[in-house]
């Protein structure tokens, strides 16, 4: 079962939610903010360190290697800019597990049937479906400088939000399976057992800022960050809290009456999401920017190269965990697309963005 | 010695077992001070109250009993309705009612509930203005889904019971019965999920509801009506105040309700808020905010008490000034409440009652015990010495040390006993060759010299008591040792043989018989009816002889063996213990009567085994009834079902003859693509309707057959069509060009539910019973898809659809029906008749019938109908008996007796129920298909192929295994005492694959048996029951049952006790031939395609529910408890 725990937990919110990412790229059109505009697009941002994304979802039987995350956001979004004022619709699909190496080792051994071996669980996972309104206003306080602070209010649906931390001792697969752990579980819809109880959907808000800054001519900075503070509340959450103990463990961390024991219920819950941070140092003379991103564990740096040609931008991008891609931009589009992988079987790093903006 | 549990395996019986055990256990009873009176036979008690604000009336009140799984008791009627337990009464024009419960339910959880009776059932409007149209104190006429329920935890006589809207919303907060708290758990339960009914969320929701209105108690509180304030009371004062409070709230949702609402639909709406929040109410609705609030509440019962006193003192009523009082109370609340909007009245801290507090605190109590308990199960023996186990790994040392020491002494006594089995029937045969006046010099102990004919005078003994003369007895010698055989013939039978014959011989046995190192004694003893017999062998022969025949000769039609005490004594390996064992055997002959060649074959009717396993004395006491010694009993027996129809594949009775069908007698057999069918629509005249074209597929998938079958709907009625069949060409598969068409047919088939016109899956019905022959491969009917009950699931439309063919075995020429005329002997009249012969495979008559057409007198739509057995004396048919008469509807005519005849089945032993085959007119007279035999021939034979509609095969009608031993601590240096005795006691009961009937019991150290379950101050012990089968609607449902007692138990350090846990589960869904992807959830069934499948559990704890366990993910059963804690059992 723990390795139930964990691939539901991990996983199966997967499964309802094809679609991650930041709109980071939306907010680098530096151009397109000042003009009034209705846009639409969606935006993807996913990297799992110790499987491929779609192992994530079907299960760990690809190329592994130790991790510690795993973490994807999408979105799909529509809204109107005028006058500095921003006002979307966005529906979003979040989800950040994070976990110690020999966490991921364990989870993998017990997919495979290999021999699990003694160390501690440590898993956190945040996931949800969103879906809500944002109001965005570009503030210029000095010339060079823009400020665009961002509110977002949004209901939450779909939820799992859990904790497991124990240890195992050894095994191969559930039946000889030596292990212990407690586990703290949130949710609308239990992927564990099958509790089932009246409950209401979340609220969420989230503050969100940009800040931009022109040095001179040739330098500028464009700092975002996102859930910069942020709450999910419910005042109705189911949740499961309880021991989890297979074959009697020598010191289990707690004490499980047998199997696993522990109670289900509603109660009311709130918690919050790391921030995303994504910036980027823009020299104008090689037109080129050099970029950071970080959500939790998961930090990359990029170098993105741009060609202009006509009304037409295009760009080459690179980024420190292998990603390699493309970027083309007009008045009306912002395209992003890059990957660490060809094989989309082996992708384990993705970013993909499209905005389509009609201007007037 | 042996009891039958055949009864206890009925799922009533097993409820019934669960209560008395409870009871037991728990010690739970009733007001037994209160009064009683008795209904018929059985002991009831009453209690009574108010429907309503006592303004409902003629409604049917039922005070129904909370089951061991939380739920109101129903009861199946004979039309297999089910409806709610408990004798019904009607409220009065007072709106009060009285009803009675047994008294052996009194001291358990009821409900209360008011239901509508034929749209008679109404309420008195209460509104000075009026409600719904209708005038103040008018009658406001409640809906089919008024229902109004009340609980109660612990009921008892003379109760007062209300039964009101109030009453209701905690009722169905009380039913929704997961909660949870992250405390505590007692002054702040949260939400609610399943639904059960106990007594901790009955009290709870009770109490809660009767604090957020400022009642003293919603279910006591005699209520009375705004427009009843004036009447006189009986009450004080203090409790008029109160009942005048409480009926204006109750009256308060007549202004509320919307008039499209009725008031259940109102409610729902508030109960569904009430379970949402957890019973906290919403104060005052904030702007643009729904739902009922208590402020709408208060001040609607305000305004209408108001207005209801203002009226009646215009009238000239004398209305009490407590009815004011109450007016400013409710103005007192609505001002409490007047600037709270959008604020949720806090769910009210209560104070359970003692009962429900109990169940309360035994839920950890109880978790602890379970999860102790399915420990001790997965360690049932001890096996982990570290580990807690259900038997005492001591006890269990004991037991394994006997079992290996009989063990021995068995192994060693086996080999013997076969070959005294063996020299047993040499004995026989030699034997009879010596009756028939040729002894075998070339038998076995002929030739061993093991035989001695002996010339006795008779009688002989008390088994041929009755016959004089003289005899031969053979004696079968074993050194000085002798087994005596002697013959009886018994002309006492049924059939009456000729003098100095007879159909039925007797072998006594009686002496010893020494094979090996063994000695056997066979001895007088009592058999299984505990009646005095010597051992003996029955054999009963189809022809009478005058003495016993060589088995070479004649093969007897049953055998009946008896030997009631077989004693031998053999060394174990520590010591030596007398064996003594009882053999009972009845053996049926069946040949296969269409087969004349058929070889004759044994199917055991019945077996019955007993071994007695006695040691030495294990002490010398001066007192003999001290003497302590170990013993041991095991009893198998064995009844079969079907043993006088199924026809063997064995000589001899063998295990794998049950529940499978004689090859090439089965009807359960598919093959793949046989046929296809294209179901769609069509425009006939100005008509669209239904037509299924049907196509009969070779071996190689090419077309034989191609129809096409319309079907015309009736415009009234659903369950009417008429149907045509035409003939199809298929060369072009897209574009099928319509050929020739019969005559429609009207036809009857049952609707599905809603429907208004017949539809195609009815059509499809009615093609599944046809039977295509398919030249090269036999012959089919159409394996349509199909739901619970066998009906067609519905049908993909406009597109091709390959099916599978059912296989018929079809008996060409197996019929032969001629008519005729006759005078009965004794008859005054001559009558009609037609005979019915099936033919064997020779084509001669081997199964004869007649059945007789009886005018009644001034009657032609009925006609008596008799069936008579025929015997061919001298080729000529002779009538052998008859059954009793029985009256038919129709026509009194041999071809309408044909057609019905024509759907019966004829049962064939050894291959099963065959239809004739004969071509049908169908019609639909009186609202009944009638079939109508087109092709009638009088007084000729007339051959029809028979169609094998349903196969036989051999069930167990019951198996029971029953061991218990008394054994003794044995081991050196310590005590020799009793460990206590064992018992283990299972029964099986199978008629079908998936369908039986287990009951095992399980228990040691124990002093008693209370009913099935052993039980004592130290006893363990288990009953696990499981019950398979169909249920009325033809859906499977499998009912299980699991009590545990455990004696001495320590909880928390606490007093040694007795403790009882309980579990039913009830799982139910249906077979589809439809591939849903779901699998059967229980135990039967697993690997069958079902819709909806749903099985739950219900564990109780020292009588009170506790738990509800399912299987949340495959394999893993989790146990529930209504406190939101949860078990996962297993392993």
């Amino acid at each position: 079962m723990l390795k139930h725990i964990c691939l539901l937990v991990l996983a199966l919110n997967l499964m309802s939610a094809p679609v991650f990412g930041l709109e980071a790229s939306e907010f680098r059109n530096l151009d397109a903010h000042h003009k009034n505009s209705v846009f639409s697009g969606f935006s993807i941002e996913a990297s799992a360190e110790p499987v491929p994304i779609s192992d994530m979802i079907s299960g760990w039987d690809g190329p592994f290697q130790p991790g510690e995350y795993a973490y994807g956001d999408g979105r799909i979004f529509f809204g109107v800019e005028y006058q500095g004022w921003t006002l979307k619709r966005e529906q979003r699909w979040y989800y950040y597990l994070e976990f110690s190496e020999q966490t991921s080792r364990t989870f993998n051994a017990l997919e495979r049937g290999t021999d699990v071996g003694a160390g501690g669980v440590d898993l956190e996972a945040w996931s949800f479906e969103s879906y809500g309104f944002s109001l965005a206003k570009v503030f210029t306080p000095l010339e060079n400088l823009v400020i665009e602070p961002e509110l977002a209010l949004y209901r939450v649906g779909h939820y799992q939000f859990g904790t497991l931390k124990g240890f195992t001792e050894s095994g191969t697969n559930e039946d000889d399976l030596k292990a212990s752990a407690i586990l703290d579980y949130h949710f609308d819809e239990d992927k564990i057992l099958e509790f089932d109880g009246d409950q209401d959907k979340g609220q969420g808000i989230s503050l969100n800022t940009r800040i931009a800054y022109q040095f001179n001519p040739q330098w500028s900075v464009d700092v975002l960050l996102l859930d910069l503070w942020n709450q999910q509340k419910f005042d109705q959450a189911l949740f499961t809290e309880g021991c989890i103990e297979f074959s009697n463990p020598d010191n289990p961390v707690c004490d499980a009456i047998g199997v696993s024991s522990g109670r289900s219920g509603v109660e009311s819950f709130s918690t919050s999401i790391p921030v995303t941070l994504d910036s980027a140092v823009y020299y104008q003379s090689w037109d080129t920017q050099v970029s950071y991103f970080h959500h939790g564990r998961y930090r990359r740096f990029g170098v993105e190269k741009f060609w202009q040609l006509g009304s037409q931008r295009f760009s080459i991008v690179g980024y420190s965990d292998k990603q390699v891609g493309i970027g083309w931009q007009s008045l009306w589009h912002s395209l992003e697309l890059s990957a660490d992988e060809t094989e989309a079987a082996r992708i384990r790093d993705l970013r993909a963005s499209l905005t389509l903006r009609f201007p007037w | 010695m042996f009891r039958s549990h055949q009864g206890a395996l009925s799922r009533v019986s097993l409820l019934a077992v669960s209560s008395l055990f409870l009871a037991t256990l728990s010690g739970c009873s009733g007001n037994s001070s209160s009064s009683r009176s008795s209904s018929g036979n059985q002991s009831v008690e009453r209690v009574s109250g108010y429907v309503g604000a006592a303004n409902i009336t003629k409604a049917s009140i039922q005070a129904v009993p909370i089951t061991n799984q939380g739920q109101p008791e129903v009861e199946v009627g004979q039309d297999n309705e089910v409806s709610f337990a408990g004798v019904k009464t009607t409220s009065t024009p007072l709106g009060a009612y009285q009803a009675v419960i047994a008294n052996e339910r009194v001291g358990y959880p009821t409900a209360l509930i008011a239901s509508p009776v034929e749209g008679t059932t109404v309420l008195r409007c209460e509104s000075v203005s009026g409600c719904d149209g209708v005038a103040y104190q008018g009658s406001v006429s409640l809906g089919d889904d008024f229902e109004y329920r009340a609980l109660v935890t612990d009921i008892a006589a003379n109760m007062a019971i209300n039964i009101n809207w109030l009453t209701h919303v905690a009722n169905a907060y009380a039913f929704t019965a997961y909660i949870d708290t992250t405390d505590d758990g007692i002054n702040n339960p949260d939400t609610p999920q399943e639904g059960v009914y106990n007594r901790y969320r009955i009290d709870l929701a009770n109490k809660q509801i009767s604090a957020i209105f400022t009642v003293p108690d919603i279910i006591s509180v005699q209520p009375i009506a705004p427009s009843q304030v004036a009447e006189t009371t009986s009450l004080n004062l203090a409790l008029q105040e109160q009942g005048i409070y409480l009926g204006a709230l109750l009256s308060s949702i007549q202004r509320l309700k919307p008039a499209q609402q009725s008031y259940n639909q109102f409610l729902n709406g508030i109960i569904e808020e009430v379970n949402l929040r957890q019973a906290s109410w919403l104060m005052k609705r904030a702007d643009g905010q729904n739902g009922v609030a208590l402020y709408d509440i208060f001040s609607a019962a305000q305004a209408m008490l108001s207005e209801n006193i203002e009226f009646l003192r215009n009238q000239g009523r004398q209305v009490p000034a407590i009815a004011d009082r109450v007016v400013a109370t409710l103005a007192s609340r609505v001002a409490v409440l007047e600037n709270r909007e959008g604020e949720y009245f806090p769910a009210p801290q209560i104070e359970l009652s003692e009962s429900a507090q109990n169940e309360f605190n035994r839920i950890s109590e109880a978790k602890f015990f379970i999860q102790d308990l399915n420990d001790r199960f997965l360690n049932f023996t001890g096996q982990d010495a570290d580990k807690p186990s259900f038997v005492d790994r001591e006890y269990v040392g004991h037991v394994n040390r006997y079992i290996n020491d009989v063990n021995v002494a068995l192994r060693a006594t086996s080999p013997d006993l076969m070959k005294s089995f063996a020299t047993l029937r040499d004995g026989i045969s030699y034997y009879a060759s010596v009756l028939n006046g040729a002894p075998d010099a070339n038998n076995p102990l002929a030739m061993a010299g093991r035989v001695q004919v002996e010339r006795i005078q008779l009688p002989d003994n008390e088994g041929i008591e009755d016959e004089t003369g003289v005899s031969d007895k053979l004696a079968i010698l074993s050194g000085n040792e002798k087994l005596y055989l002697s013959l009886v013939g018994d002309d006492n039978t049924p059939r009456q043989p000729q003098d100095g014959q007879f159909f039925l011989f007797r072998l006594y046995i009686e002496g010893v018989l020494q094979e090996g190192d063994t000695r056997f004694e066979f001895n007088v003893g009592n058999d299984s009816n505990n009646r005095q017999t010597k051992p003996f062998i029955e054999v009963e022969y189809e022809e009478d002889f005058a003495t016993l025949p060589p088995f070479t000769a004649a093969e007897p039609l049953t055998y009946q063996l008896i030997w009631p005490e077989v004693k031998s004594t053999k060394a174990g390996g520590e010591t030596n213990y007398d064996l003594t064992q009882l053999f009972e055997a009845e053996l049926v002959g069946i040949s296969d009567p269409l087969q004349p060649d058929s070889e004759f074959r044994y199917n055991a009717k019945s077996l019955r085994y007993r071994l007695l396993t006695d040691g030495p004395e294990l002490n010398s006491p001066a007192d003999p009834e001290d003497v302590l010694r170990d013993s041991a009993e095991g009893v198998v027996t064995l009844t079969s079902s079907s043993w006088s129809l199924y026809y063997p594949e064995n000589k001899w009775p063998s295990v794998s003859d049950y529940l499978t069908f004689r090859p090439g007698f089965d009807v359960t057999q598919q093959e793949d693509a046989v046929f296809r069918y294209f179901a769609a629509t069509e425009t006939i005249g100005d008509s669209v309707i239904n037509y299924i074209d049907v196509l009969s597929l070779d071996n190689g998938g090419d077309v034989q057959q191609a129809q096409r079958y319309r079907q015309y709907p009736d415009s009234s009625d659903a369950t009417l069509f008429a149907m045509q069949r035409c003939e199809l060409d298929v060369a072009d598969i897209n574009n099928p060009v319509v050929g020739a068409c019969d005559a429609p047919q009207d036809r009857k088939e049952p609707a599905p539910a809603g429907v208004t016109s017949a539809v195609v899956e009815q059509l499809a019905q009615k093609l599944a019973r046809n039977i295509y022959p398919l030249a090269g491969r036999g012959h089919y009917r159409i394996a349509f898809p199909t739901a619970a009950s066998g009906v067609v699931a519905t049908l993909a439309q406009n597109r091709w659809v390959e099916l599978k063919g059912r296989v018929v075995r079809l008996d060409a020429g197996l019929f032969e029906y001629q008519s005729g005329e006759e005078t009965p002997e004794g008859a005054d009249t001559s009558n009609e008749y037609l005979d019915i012969v099936l033919k064997d495979e020779n084509g001669e008559p081997a199964i004869l019938q007649r059945y007789r057409l009886l005018l009644i007198d001034g009657e032609n739509e009925r006609y008596n109908l008799q069936r008579c057995a025929l015997i061919l004396n001298s080729g000529n048919r002779e009538v052998s008996g008859c059954d009793a008469q029985i009256e038919v509807s129709g026509e009194p005519s041999l071809q309408n007796m044909l057609s019905t005849l024509s759907d019966l089945s004829f049962i064939v032993p050894g291959r099963g129920s065959y239809q004739m085959q004969l071509n049908k007119q169908y019609d639909v007279v009186n609202d009944v298909e009638v079939a109508s035999v087109t092709d009638f021939q009088a007084n000729t034979a007339v051959t029809l192929d028979g169609a094998l509609v349903a196969p036989i095969s051999l069930g167990v009608d019951l198996l029971t295994v029953r061991l218990a031993a008394d054994l003794h601590n044995r081991n050196s240096g310590q005590e020799q005492e009793k460990i206590g005795p064992l018992i283990i006691d299972a029964n099986l009961k199978v008629l079908a694959e998936d369908a039986y009937d287990v009951a095992l019991s399980f228990g040691y150290d124990y002093q008693y048996l209370v009913d099935i379950v052993p039980t004592g101050e130290d006893a363990q012990s288990f009953y696990i029951a499981y019950q398979t089968g169909l249920v009325g609607n033809g859906a499977p449902q499998e009912i299980g049952s699991f009590l545990v007692f455990r004696g001495g138990v320590s909880i928390a350090g606490g007093e040694p006790e007795s403790i009882g846990v309980f579990a039913t589960s009830i799982a139910e869904y249906e077979l589809t031939e439809e591939n849903t992807g779901e699998t059967a959830c229980a135990v039967a069934n697993r690997d069958q395609n079902v819709n909806d499948c749903d099985t739950v559990a219900y564990i109780g704890y020292k009588g009170s529910l506790m738990a509800i366990v399912r299987e949340e993910r495959d394999d893993v059963f989790v146990a529930r408890f209504f406190n939101g804690d949860f078990v996962i059992l297993g392993q």
